[in-house]
């Protein structure tokens, strides 16, 4: 098992799996009152958001959600503890994917109960034998006040955590069968003027993975811990391996300890209580014998749940500091926004105030830190945006949307009427292709098929392939804007979207002259290419900007600007209104 | 969550290769019996887990299939549903084995007497433990089918009495099963092949039916139907630790029902679970009655919300707790201590049925000395 000590020197951190709001905002609760720098829990997985919203105090934080263990595993590269709160048939599955993925991480926490028992002697040996610390089944975790929360121990409510003194160190340690129990001992050390060293509960079930000896074991090594309190309960005999322990001379401490379950020897039958282990099957299990043992062996043996809260009430008391913290009035906000902030001295937008944005001069810039939500990491990035920008911002009047706004300009409508009439024209078939592009290019790319098979795949279904085809320009008359934006390929040092773009081409092409990579197509590629190259972008975060439609973005943006000029070309000319000559229409009767 | 006894016909049914058994309900005995052949001789037997059968006149030899009916008729005279057949396998006292097998942390623990039978008690000292596999004398195919049944299909424990050993073949005459509930989702075997000791109580059933449709737990069993303390406990620790408080005292034999429910469960499941011990508790033949409720300092079973499903429970039955003289004392803490403490005193102290209050700064056991103060009365 872990070495409590060490992790008071690094405590680390955790990845929780499955969905348990007021357990993963008790830990982050923790970690204020214990005065961590940021929340102990770095990403969950499990959940289909991308981040989720807890208090971080008084304040709120976000923690990272993720789909799959991998997944996390591409954002989060290295973690300490696995909270596995997920279900006793997907437990055992969840706690080998998270070893592949951290095989140096130091152990886990399983919350179900009912884990198989052949399931639970495989945890053992697998991991727990190899000196990972596997805490549970049918337990609440562990505690090391001060320093780590690995499950719901100590309460999910920061009043518990509070009141138990859990953000600070102290000498008794609580092990415990129970997990409701495991509280009732720790607020019973609390009430009686002391300090908590560390909790652990090894859960009720016949195998645990923690076996009691080993947390004895880690209570005799930490030099916190003075004296340790011990739950048990009748059935199994882990009792006298604690009884050979002493007798060893491996175990020194003091110990005060209570033994449940002699009720069950009030009957003809042995009873099955609450815990899976809670049967006395033989004489040696019941909670008298084990008592004798412990008793026999120097253990101080409390007969009831007063005698033992006096045997506590006793040990030398620990210094208790009164934490301050209050988050009795916070409030959980309606909506997060992370790009812009009203202060005292104005606004700021991504990270610069307006008139820094302002001195700086450069739209380009700024445009850019406003798509990705961040200020680019490279210059390239934003030479890209300034590309793009400048060179869609109008293809000629006769396109749709361009067509659609001076329509409505010329309907006597005003600037916004018009530009929406443009805007909303764009769609699968006009402007709104960069996305789908973007789509071909990361799917071929990160799903492994060869642009042959996709060429194949959509001529089979008679599809188009976003980004592919130009009304106008073709092999032998190529488009001078695809040549300027093709230059940003030699500024990155590999471009595997682009590259699979262009072999595309190359297919397409031999069938048809004018199924070129086109201007969509380009932005796409090139785009892709340069958030995975220059800003870091992983193939996850590629996805979600599909996903949120970026790529047709980048479009609007500049067209935007291209309808706007468009509407205030029409009011300067002011030719009335437009109507369709009849020659133009083709009545059938 | 636990190991549960299978009945001895699935038992052997995946034990045995070509189990010749034949599985017979009291509801449907002419099938079963249609099920035999004429001209050979069965073993009938009562098939509820329970020991020593053959002390107990559970047995019948001999059985043809023209008399089986009337055999086993004889035996559902005596409150017995579940029969089983089997072909007789004629054999000497002297060749009965003993074996079981159960499954250790440190792998199968093998127990083995060659002077196996109904005796077995008397020859403690002719079973010899093996811990490994190889050093168990019988034929090894034998050992590792029943290993790997074992892994398979989630068998804790195996114990077989008496076994036949005839060259490499061995007969199964009795046995034992204990399997792991909590792997039943990947075995075999299903809720139907659980035998249960005794008969369960309606309040014990409908407790049973609520576990299984919830994600939080729920158990409930009547240890004396004429019991004065109706115990209604939160946590598989606390309920073990208050029930002591009673043994301590000397008073195990007032305690009406032992059982819990924890894992956050929802309002309406409280108040179905407390109705349950209510309707109990009402039953009873006791001179005064009490009812505890109490657990310990919960991690995160909302007080408030649990209380609120047992004061709905409560309510709709109370003009017969208030018939009855019941008295109610309450011990809990966790998340919304306060609040639910609060509520609840408020509905005892109204309806004049408040035994006591207590949260988590005062012990867990007081409230079983409080009551049975009342009691004793």
């Amino acid at each position: 098992m872990h070495s409590i000590a060490d992790i008071r020197k690094n405590p680390g951190t955790i990845l929780a799996v499955g969905s348990y709001r007021p357990g993963y905002q008790a830990i982050l609760d923790f970690d204020v009152l214990t005065g961590r720098a940021s929340p102990s829990i770095v990403g969950i997985v499990g959940s289909n958001k991308r981040y989720e919203k807890y208090f971080w105090g008084n304040e709120e934080v976000l923690i990272p959600c993720f789909r799959t263990m991998s997944e996390a595993r591409q954002v989060v590269p290295h973690t300490d503890w696995l909270l596995n709160i997920t279900s006793a048939r997907r437990a055992y599955q969840v706690t080998e994917d998270f070893f592949t993925a951290y095989p140096q991480a130091h152990g886990v926490h399983i919350f179900a109960e009912d884990i198989p028992e052949v399931d639970a002697i495989k945890l053992f040996d697998t991991y727990g034998s190899v000196g990972k610390t596997i805490i549970g089944p049918a337990g609440v975790g562990l505690i090391v006040p001060g320093f780590l929360k690995l499950g719901v121990v100590g309460g999910v409510d920061w009043r518990q955590i509070k009141a138990n003194h859990l953000e600070q160190s102290g000498s008794v340690a609580v092990l415990s069968a129970s997990g409701g129990m495991i509280n009732e001992l720790i607020t019973m050390v609390a009430n009686t003027g002391h300090a908590l060293s560390f909790a652990l509960c090894f859960g009720g079930d016949r195998f645990p993975t923690t076996r009691p000896l080993d947390a004895f074991l880690a209570a005799e090594a930490d030099p916190a811990t003075k004296h340790i309190v011990y739950y048990g309960e009748l059935g199994g005999t882990d009792e006298y391996e604690i009884v050979e322990l002493i007798e060893q001379g491996k175990l020194t401490k003091p110990i005060i300890a209570y033994v449940a379950g002699v009720i069950g020897e009030s009957f003809d039958t042995p009873v099955q209580f609450g815990h899976a282990k809670a049967l006395a099957g033989s004489k040696d299990e019941t909670a008298s014998a084990k008592r004798q043992a412990l008793a026999k062996a120097g253990v101080q043996v409390a007969g009831s749940m007063s005698d033992l809260s006096q045997a506590i009430g006793v040990l030398p008391q620990d210094d208790i500091t009164e934490s301050h913290h209050d988050f009795s009035y916070r409030q959980a906000s309606l909506f997060t926004s992370t790009i812009s902030t009203e202060t005292a001295d104005g606004y700021a937008f991504v990270g610069k105030s307006l008139q820094e944005w302002s001195a700086e001069g450069d739209i380009a810039s700024q445009i850019t830190a406003g798509l990705l939500g961040r200020l680019p990491k490279s210059r390239v990035t934003t030479e890209l945006m300034r590309t793009i920008y400048l060179l869609s911002v109008d293809h000629g009047p006769q396109v749709s949307g361009a067509l659609n706004t001076i329509v409505t300009a010329r309907a006597g409508k005003g600037v916004i009427d018009s530009l929406a009439a443009g805007l909303m024209t764009i769609g699968p078939r006009f402007g709104g292709a960069v996305s789908d592009a973007a789509r071909e290019w990361f799917d071929g790319v990160e799903g492994g098929s060869t642009p042959g098979e996709l060429v194949e795949k959509r001529a089979k279904a008679k599809q188009m392939i976003g980004g592919i085809g130009h009304k106008k320009y073709r092999l032998d008359l190529p488009d001078p804007r695809t040549e300027i934006l093709a230059r940003y390929a030699d500024k990155l040092a590999v471009h595997p979207y682009f590259d699979f773009a262009k072999v595309v081409e190359e297919i397409t092409t031999q069938k048809k002259g004018n199924l070129i990579l086109n201007v969509d197509g380009h932005i796409a590629a090139l785009m892709l290419d340069v958030l995975a190259q220059e800003e870091g972008y992983a193939a996850r975060e590629l996805e979600q900007l599909i996903t949120a439609d970026f790529f047709n973005a980048l479009f609007v943006v500049p067209r935007t600007m291209g309808f706007v000029a468009h509407y205030l070309d029409q009011k300067r000319l002011d030719e009335g209104l437009f109507r369709l000559p009849d020659d133009d229409v083709l009545l059938v009767e | 969550m636990a190991r549960v006894k299978l009945s001895e016909y699935a038992a052997k049914s995946l034990l045995v290769d070509k189990y010749g058994g034949v599985a017979i309900r009291v509801r449907s005995i002419d099938d079963g019996v249609a099920r035999l052949s004429d001209g050979q001789k069965y073993i009938v037997k009562v098939d509820q887990g329970i020991k020593k059968r053959g002390k107990q006149g559970l047995i019948r030899l001999n059985v043809t299939k023209k008399d089986a009916k009337k055999a086993i008729e004889e035996l559902a005279e005596k409150g017995f549903e579940r029969f089983i057949a089997e072909p007789m396998l004629l054999h000497d006292d002297d060749e009965e084995r003993y074996l079981s097998v159960e499954r250790m942390r440190e792998g199968m623990r093998f127990l083995y007497s060659p002077k196996g039978g109904v005796d077995i008690e008397e020859h403690p000292e002719s079973i010899v433990q093996y811990d490994s596999i190889k050093d168990v004398p019988l034929p090894q195919s034998f050992l590792n089918r029943l290993v790997d049944t074992m892994n398979k299909e989630h068998m804790s424990f195996v114990e077989i009495n008496p076994l036949i050993v005839r060259g490499e073949a061995c007969s199964l005459l009795d046995a034992a099963v204990l399997v792991d509930s909590a792997g039943s989702w990947q075995a075999s075997w299903g809720d139907d092949d659980i035998v249960e000791v005794g008969t369960k109580a309606a309040s014990e059933e409908a407790v049973a039916r609520l576990n299984d449709g919830s994600p939080a737990s729920f158990s409930f069993r009547v240890l004396n139907p004429d019991g004065a303390i109706w115990l209604l406990l939160s946590g598989g620790g606390a309920s073990i630790t208050i029930a002591d408080e009673a043994a301590n005292r000397g008073k195990a034999d007032l305690i009406g029902n032992y059982g819990e429910y924890s894992g956050g469960p929802t309002r309406e499941e409280t108040q179905l679970y407390t109705e349950a011990v209510i309707e109990q508790l009402l039953m009873a033949n006791a001179p005064r009655k009490a009812i505890i409720i109490a657990g310990g300092v919960a991690n995160f079973t909302d007080v408030r919300k649990t209380f609120a499903g047992i004061i709905d429970a409560l309510r709709q039955r109370m003009a017969e707790l208030k018939a009855a003289e019941v008295m109610v004392y309450v011990r809990r803490g966790g998340p919304n201590e306060k609040e639910g403490l609060a509520l609840m005193e408020r509905f005892l102290t109204q309806h004049g049925i408040c035994g006591s209050i207590h949260g988590s700064s005062d012990v867990l056991t007081t409230v079983i000395d409080e009551a049975l103060e009342y009691i004793d009365a």
